[in-house]
């Protein structure tokens, strides 16, 4: 045997070694992993979520990185801790927003790991994201409910997260028309604190038409949003007119007047699309005879008072 | 194995609190409810106030109440007096009075609003001709002002203005504001 097949000899050797040796090492890494997962299931069904998470967590790091298990038990210990919070706080309280976020993140995980093998796992993940989809839903009205100032963007961001979740746990479900609903909440939820708010505020105004301009937009046929828009419009402007007195100059009076006209003119398109979309509706043949009266335009004012008197006419028959 | 029974407690629990959160959401309470305010009537006392205020009155019209008089529209009227009744002009108290005779026009009215047209309205500019007294008149666009009023409301570009007959008021001994010359308009 010459001394290169010596060293052919030997690499084989070393390689065979470092295989074992890797092999050995990643068996070890697997059991090691296996019994993390393990203690941490025990000590969640305990409900002790903290310490699960201290043994768990770790892990998700390095051995358990693509173990669904284990993804999915620290996901099922957020989500009892996020559950604890809203029990004794509140479901918006920082630590159950941020232990929901967590929950939610892991336990799209565990399920997208365990999706080919279909285990218990995916299914037990798609019933927690499922019940942390609703508490999400749950806030939304929560927060149209007790609406404050500014806060439009959380509760948007609350529903988006729906939809985000929802979209794991079944890719044909359409939440457009609830989406059209919360922005339609929240240009109405606007409206009221500008009605109740002492002093004027063109910012809510202006997120009352923008909410419902992105209800239009969603859904080219909701009647509501666009009749609501209309009025809207129409009100802000009778109420900067009104809002002309002794303390008015001249001047004033003029822009004011411009201002109002500008925003009658606004509300004439998306109530004439109201029209459209159910012509004998008597609430906007009246919104169409005021707005076009407001407009000076006579004819036009004359012809929707003529068609709403036509309507009640033959509802009285 | 974490096959926790809760979950299908929840599940329908959960199931029951989506459907009545989406359906209130839903449900369209409280919906914006249509202004019916009369806008042309507010614009048109906003301005009457201003001719009131702005104008350069005679000394022998700067005694006793400040009057404007308002003839054929109840609504202008109406508003006139919720939102300027108890003011001022200059140290007059604002008198707003709806004429619906014109025998009560002659002797006490700065301000004089009307929507009469042909022979009324003749009757009434004759009735008032030569009295200082502000005539103002709002007829269609395609309508020429009246002869002998001294302020005509016009719509413009969907806006009301109003024109000034210059010759009028100082036949009438008015001395007409700069601040109501300037922001008149012309057809």
């Amino acid at each position: 045997m010459g001394s290169h097949e010596m060293k052919n000899y030997s690499s084989i050797i070393l390689l065979i070694w470092v295989f074992v040796l890797f092999s050995a090492q990643a068996n070890a890494q697997n059991v090691n992993s296996e019994s993390i997962v393990d203690a941490a299931i025990d000590l969640a069904e305990q409900e002790l979520f903290d310490e699960a998470l201290k043994m768990i967590e770790p892990a998700l790091l390095h051995e358990a990185k693509d173990d669904a298990r284990a993804w999915y038990v620290s996901g099922y210990s957020h989500k009892g801790k996020f559950k604890k919070e809203v029990f004794l706080v509140s479901s918006t309280s920082a630590l159950a927003l941020s232990e929901r976020e967590l929950a939610v993140s892991q336990l799209i995980k565990a399920y997208e790991i365990d999706a080919q093998s279909s285990t218990s796992i995916s299914e037990l993940s798609l019933d927690a994201l499922d019940y942390l989809s609703k508490t999400y839903m749950n806030d939304v009205v929560r927060g149209v409910r007790g609406f404050t100032r500014g806060m439009d963007d959380v509760i948007v961001g609350y529903f988006n997260e729906f939809v985000a979740i929802r979209s794991v746990i079944n890719q044909n479900e359409d939440w457009t028309r609830e989406e059209v609903e919360v922005e339609k909440n929240l240009a109405r939820a606007n409206r009221l604190l500008l009605e109740t708010t002492p002093t004027d505020s063109e910012e809510l105004f202006a997120r009352v038409v923008a909410h419902y301009y992105k209800a239009i937009e969603l859904d080219g046929e909701d009647y509501t949003a666009r009749y609501n828009l209309a009025i809207n419009l129409y009100n802000r402007g009778v109420s900067r007119l009104k809002s002309i007195d002794h303390t008015t100059a001249m001047f004033e009076l003029m822009e004011t007047q411009d201002a109002c006209i500008e925003l009658f003119d606004k509300a004439l398109q998306p109530m004439l699309a109201a029209h459209t979309m159910s012509p004998n509706r008597k609430e906007t043949l009246k919104g169409l005879t005021t707005i076009y009266n407001a407009l000076s335009n006579k004819e036009e004012s004359d012809k929707y008072k003529h068609a709403l008197d036509k309507v009640l006419k033959a509802e009285g028959e | 194995m974490l096959t926790l029974g809760i979950r299908n407690m929840y599940l329908l629990l959960f199931a029951v609190v989506i459907l009545l959160s989406t359906s209130w959401l839903q449900s369209d309470q409280g919906g914006p409810q249509l202004d019916e305010a009369n806008t042309i009537a507010i614009t048109k006392a906003s301005f009457l106030f201003q001719f009131a205020r702005s104008n350069d009155w005679p000394n022998d019209k700067k005694q006793g109440n400040f009057r404007i008089g308002i003839q054929g529209n109840t609504a202008l009227y109406l508003f006139l007096v919720e939102k300027y009744a108890g003011q001022t002009i200059g140290s007059q108290m604002l008198e707003v009075v709806e004429i619906s005779d014109s025998e009560q026009v002659v002797e006490f009215t700065h301000v004089l609003y009307t929507e009469s047209e042909g022979e009324q309205l003749i009757q009434l500019i004759n009735q008032t001709a030569d009295k200082p007294i502000m005539v103002v008149t709002s007829v269609d666009a395609d309508t020429a002002m009246p002869e002998g009023a001294v302020v005509n409301f016009v719509v413009q570009t969907s806006r009301i203005r109003y024109e000034l007959d210059m010759e009028n008021a100082l036949n009438r001994g008015l001395v007409v504001g700069n601040r109501i010359l300037s922001w008149a308009v012309t057809r």
